[in-house]
Order: structure tokens, then sequence, then C-alpha cells
């Protein structure tokens, strides 16, 4: 189902962000994002000269290699088209001290700490706070449905009967709600269902 | 140039978020997003059934419609495809509770406050945050390259400004870059040789 019908207006600026998660054959997990900006019309700038409407103004990649234990080891970062070319690719180097660091609750504070308003770029920084989202994710997809034996599972869906990390994450894992009566009962609070 | 090839690997996870902005013929302006998740993998689960490979396991729609001074008017939010059918959609009329709000400084935290936890929808709160910078970028894009209105904040070239909204916001706007030197001269770190 698609939103209503919109009122008569003209497109500005388009932003699309693609994330990919993978299991790499050593062992690790990586993301890999794709940022992209292009405009609804002509822009012409002293930096650029004259960008044709749908050529991107923003064109950036990460890469965030990390471990099971969600530590982050490696960080590729590269911006292919900036606003200013001599300048903003030269913003990417502190993104390096994002190793070590751990993705999970409050990442995208800790990670804004660590690369720092001044020596970073906003829209890099946009697409780490998404890649966060989907590294969880993809260690819960792999949990979920492909290897439902690893330990850490535990953490995230409490299947061995902790408190699982995502109850009251969101409406459907509320603890008065019934999916979270069929997933994990011991902590259901709503009305019990006749069975 | 992209990254550097990546090392073997197998696909686990993909989430594929655009967003638009518009400026409507009524004045308003408006930002559209989806937010698509598939799995690299064909997946069954019992709300769902089947989930072929390539089929969305989240697909998520927002509008946003604001006025000039960035003040929420409207919301729309569809959740097309979730996880649990029966469930998830009915946290989407909270979203409702951001209309009146001011994008901007905070304005993450504000949705999180307003909608975060059982109260929404994790992948939709996640557009939303996107959403508000494409809300801002939109109305950069049109007063910097469009309007060139001397006296809008959100014109980036202008020389009005008391304080340039992004000064100090990320590397290329850094009171020590040349590009602060170039087009916000009074501010920059070290007079330009013009001044």
């Amino acid at each position: 189902m698609p939103l209503s019908s919109p009122a008569p207006r003209k497109p500005f600026h388009i932003r699309g962000i693609n994330c990919q998660g993978y299991q790499r054959e050593d062992g690790l997990w990586e993301v890999e994002g794709h940022l992209k900006d292009t405009r609804g019309f002509d822009v012409n700038t002293p930096w650029r000269g004259l960008i044709p409407q749908g050529e991107p103004v923003h064109d950036m990649w990460m890469r965030i290699t990390f471990s099971e234990d969600r530590i982050i080891q490696a960080v590729e970062v590269v911006t292919d088209v900036a606003p200013y070319p001599d300048s903003c690719p030269h913003g990417v180097a502190s993104y390096q001290n994002l190793v070590g660091l751990n993705i999970g609750a409050g990442f995208a504070k800790r990670a804004r700490e660590r690369v720092g308003a001044r020596t970073s770029c906003t829209h890099q920084t946009e697409l780490l706070r998404v890649l966060g989202s989907v590294a969880i994710q993809t260690l819960g997809v792999n949990y979920t449905h492909v290897n439902k034996s690893l330990g850490n599972a535990t953490a995230m869906y409490g299947d061995r009967g902790a408190r699982p990390a995502i109850l009251e994450s969101c409406h459907s894992y509320a603890t008065d709600n019934p999916i979270v009566n069929e997933l994990w009962p011991a902590f259901y609070t709503g009305p019990k269902q006749e069975a | 140039m992209t990254l550097p090839p990546a090392d073997p690997r197998q696909p686990i996870h993909q989430r594929a978020i655009i967003c638009d902005g518009y400026k409507r013929d009524d004045g308003l302006w408006e930002v559209e997003g989806q937010l698509r998740d598939i799995r690299g993998f064909h997946i069954h689960t019992q709300w769902r059934g089947d989930i072929p490979q390539g089929s969305p396991f989240h697909d998520m729609l927002a509008r946003i419609t604001y006025d000039d001074d960035l003040v929420i008017r409207q919301i729309a939010v569809v959740t097309a495809t979730a996880p649990y059918p029966d469930t998830c959609p009915k946290a989407t009329d909270n979203y409702q509770r951001l209309v009146g709000l001011r994008i901007g400084g905070g304005f993450a935290k504000r949705v999180q406050e307003l909608v975060g936890g059982v109260a929404g929808c994790a992948h939709q709160t996640e557009l939303f945050r996107v959403l508000g910078a494409v809300a801002m970028q939109t109305l950069g894009a049109y007063h910097t390259y469009v309007s060139k209105d001397e006296g809008s904040r959100f014109n980036v070239f202008s020389r009005q400004a008391e304080q340039p909204m992004l000064l100090g916001s990320c590397h290329a706007y850094a009171p020590e870059s040349p590009v602060v030197a170039a087009i916000w001269p009074r501010h920059a770190a070290r007079p330009s040789a013009k001044d």
C-alpha cells in the first residue's frame, strides 16, 4: 500500500542510502554502505562548476568490518563526490578512530564523539549511523534464520531463558504484545489468552 | 571509484533508504521516504510464511509536510511490509505525535522520546531520522541554489548571516578551513588575504 497521492510539488533534493551486511569467509562480519545525493535542478558552484540535474552532489562509501562480539576491526571510507573536492575528502581520516568501538546501544553518539564534528563529514557520519543498525540486523538475521546455535543469540533474542535485549524496543516487542507471548512467554505481561 | 575489493563473503541483509525533498505548489515543503530491507536468502516465519530471497522483509513509507520554519504540519506513515503483519502496522498512528515538532538540532532525540521504544517501529523511526536530515538539505538546496535569498539562514553562501548555521559542523566548515575563508571570511580562524 503506497502513501496517498501527493499535492502538486517539485523535487529539489534526493538522497539514496544502500547498505549490505555480509558474513565473511574468515568469520568476521561486514557492513558496506553507499550514500548518494542528487538535486532536482542544475547546480553551479565555484568549487565544482556545473553539476547537471541528477548528477551526484554527494557520493560516499563506507565499509565496517566487525567481530562476532560487535567490536569494529577495520573501517574503510571513500568520498568520491563532495561539494568541496579539495577539502571534504581530507575529513575522513578520523573514522579510523572507530576501530575498537562496540556497535550496540549508544553507538551513534559514541561514534560521533570519536570522529569529532570538525574532523569529519556530516554525510559519512549519517551513513555510519545507518550502518550501525544494519550491523545489528545482520547479526540478528543470522541468529534467527541461519545459525540458530550461536551463543550471542542468547543476548539478543533470549532463546535460553535470559531477558532478550530486543524486548521493549518497539510496539511488537512490548511485553504486553501477543508476539512476546509467542516468542518469550516468560516475559509476557499482557492478558492471558485462551489456549 | 568505490571501496577497494572485498574479501570473500556472503550477503545476509540489505537495507535501502530513498528520500526525496520537495517544494509544494502551496508553499509548504515535503520529504518522502521509503525504507526497504531484504534478506540474502529465502526465509520462512510463522507470521509471514515464505519470504523468497529478494522479497521485502521490511517496507516502510513516510511523508513529512513542513513549513519554512521546519515545523511539521502533517505526517503520513504506511507500514506496507513488516515481520508481524497483525501488530507492527498498529504503531504507525503514534507518528502523528510528531506534528508540531521542529526539525533541526535535537530532532532525532525528540523523535526517540515521542515514538521510540514500544510507542513506535524501530525501522520507521530510523526512516524519520534520515528524513529529518533530508528536510534540512532540501531547504538548503533551495535557498542556496534557487532562491539565493541572502536573508535565509538556509542559504549556505549568504554573507549576511551573523552565525552561519553550518559553521563548525564538519571538516570543510571548520573555522580554519579554506572553504570558510572563501565563503564566510568574517568567521575564518585566520583572516583571508582579501580581508
